[in-house]
């Protein structure tokens, strides 16, 4: 996340310490040779001792001041200058040499304040921003409850003692709303997860069939795959079961999303469960352009689209696999990418493997609700 | 529950019992202002005891334990009675009562700002809701926590936070198996908790527990 003190940097009138790392100039007072040759460079390490202090003063070893001022959520760090008071330690000679990195203390106060000032409002115009997204999404998903109390409400009218029994017993028409709706919600929910990735450890980890949940996904794109002619296969069965944030299902929906996405027409989609001694291994594979070897591990990145796939499908942010990845990692679990190409080097057979290890298997337990 | 000698603690009862008799028993209020929102008509037909409020109506009731799970939305439920609406109410009843199973229902669950109130809810679900995960969540919890063990180790830990010594709490175990034993229910209800704990609202919240674990053993 790009912190708003980012922009504090170029605009610090002082030499300092950017938050990579770096010694930069200031707009008004450059670093001094003392500093540029200095190999110490203590002034990154210093952490401030007094919480209370919003400027903090030191001294480095070759007598140059260093503050640390606190710009909100950083601490900028201000190096190569000679506080014209505080300032002891510097030799006459050095004084003498670094005329033009005399400061004083109140003109750093002066500049912190206006950073503060600067930081608090881009942090509200951040804020002002994402209300202004967030807003309407409120009635996106009221209006999305709704549809999904009716199409429940359409199934519970068919003959049958539960909800699943009555969604088997219910007219196909009724059963592809209530899958719509279903993908929909889901979208809903990756959304969500997109504006807050934090969301994605709320509440508590239920235990849930991996088979299911994939089954589950299969069944919602069983229409968007019928329209490309392309065919979802099941090969391998496994009975464990995980226990895992409701999240998990938004890492599954990429998976088949994008394999419905990617896939050739008329193709076929595997879901291959393979359910070894050392782990379970889900795979998701399907005909279509692969990605270079040189860019398959940044497709996992966060807004990267290969151009393989934005040849071949114009929708998308490069968000999904992004997402995908970080739930994946959370639980423990591993996703990859190790397609096969076939024939040429750029098409083949796209596979997502993703690993559960066995320490996060339940086998035997009671039977998931 | 027919005993051929008392049992000498409370965590050796643990009845089996169906979840469709556990869904009947078990108490659960949903605060929801959005008339649809949760599938209150469809849990019902399931078996579910299920209240309905639009909006935080009597606060007291939220933190003496008058209901097994309450479902609450965080938003335009109690906007006149706190200013943070919804999380000010998980708040205050994780605060007075830390044992009260508080699901965290909502549609804001993209709020970055409200990350640590979600983290404090029991559960969390998240609008739009289907039926079947409702279902699932709210069978799991029954299932965990609507327990003879989880009732009295949630009486324990108030009463030790209010300073009761183990020979007190000992005391009362006693006298609640006695009750159970016997089948008097009165005999629960006549607990003094107030004796042993300084608050008023803990001896309230103790005693509606001490009477639940009396109703579940009875179930069988």
């Amino acid at each position: 996340m790009i912190m708003s003190s980012a922009i504090i940097y170029p605009l610090c009138p002082y030499p300092h310490i950017a938050g990579d790392g770096e010694m930069r100039d200031g707009c008004r007072v450059n670093q001094p040779r003392v500093c540029r040759k200095c190999d110490d460079k203590e002034c990154r390490e210093l952490q401030p001792g007094n919480p209370t202090l919003t400027v903090e003063h030191h001294c480095c070893s070759r007598g140059m001041s260093v503050y640390l001022i606190d710009i909100g959520k950083e601490i900028l760090r201000i190096n190569g200058v000679i506080d014209a008071t505080e300032n002891t330690a510097c030799p006459p000679r050095r004084r003498k040499e670094n005329r033009t990195q005399k400061v004083t203390k109140e003109g750093i106060e002066r500049f912190r304040r206006r950073a503060l000032e600067c930081v608090e409002s881009i942090e509200s115009t951040k804020r002002a921003v994402r209300d202004e997204i967030i807003a309407p999404f409120h009635g996106v998903k009221s209006a999305c409850n709704s549809v999904l109390r009716n199409a429940e409400a359409a199934i519970e009218g068919s003959a049958g003692t539960d909800f699943n029994q009555q969604y088997e017993n219910a007219p196909p028409k009724i059963r592809n709303l209530f899958k719509s709706v279903n993908l929909l919600q889901e979208h809903i929910a990756f959304a969500s997860l997109a504006i807050n990735p934090e969301s994605l450890s709320y509440g508590k980890k239920y235990k849930c069939e991996v088979y299911k949940i994939f089954d589950k996904y299969a069944h919602i794109f069983e229409e968007a795959a019928g329209e490309k002619g392309i065919t979802i296969v099941r090969r391998g069965k496994t009975d464990a079961a995980i226990r895992a944030y409701g999240s998990i299902g938004t890492l599954v929906l990429v998976l088949v999303d994008n394999a419905v996405k990617y896939s050739v027409r008329n193709g076929e989609i595997h879901l291959i469960f393979s359910d070894k001694s050392s782990c379970l291994a889900v795979e998701v594979s399907s005909m279509g352009p692969i990605v270079p070897p040189e860019n398959r591990e940044r497709i996992f990145e966060k807004g990267y689209r290969d151009p393989s796939a934005k040849e071949y499908c114009a929708e998308g942010y490069g968000l999904g696999l992004y997402f995908a990845r970080m739930i994946a990692e959370h639980h423990g679990f591993s996703l990859s990418y190790v397609p096969s190409p076939l024939g040429k080097p750029d098409f083949g057979l796209n596979v997502f493997r993703l690993e559960i290890p066995e320490t996060d298997i339940l086998r035997n337990e009671y039977p998931s609700v | 529950m027919i005993f051929w000698r008392r049992p000498k603690s409370l965590t050796q009862l643990n009845p089996k019992l169906e979840i469709r008799k556990l869904r009947k028993l078990t108490k659960i209020l949903i605060v929801d202002d959005e008339k649809d929102s949760f599938p209150i008509e469809s849990l019902q037909n399931n078996g579910y005891t299920i209240e309905h409020w639009p909006e935080v109506k009597d606060l007291e009731k939220l933190v003496n334990g008058d209901f097994d799970i309450i479902v609450l939305d965080i938003k335009g439920v109690a906007a006149s009675i706190c200013k943070e609406d919804g999380f000010g109410i998980l708040e205050h009843i994780k605060q007075r009562n830390p044992s009260q199973i508080v699901i965290a229902f909502s549609g804001q669950n993209f709020d970055i700002g409200k990350s640590h109130f979600f983290k404090m809810a029991d559960d969390v679900l998240c609008k739009p809701a289907l039926l079947v995960e409702c279902t699932r969540m709210l069978d799991a919890i029954i299932e965990s926590k609507i327990t003879v063990s989880h009732y009295w180790e949630s009486i324990c830990e108030m009463l030790c936070r209010e300073g009761a010594t183990p020979k007190q709490i000992a005391s009362i175990e006693n006298r609640i198996l006695k009750a159970i034993t016997k089948g008097q229910r009165s005999s629960v209800s006549e607990l003094q908790f107030s004796d042993i704990a300084k608050h008023a609202n803990t001896a309230v919240t103790c005693a509606s527990l001490a009477l639940k674990i009396f109703e579940l053993t009875g179930q069988t």
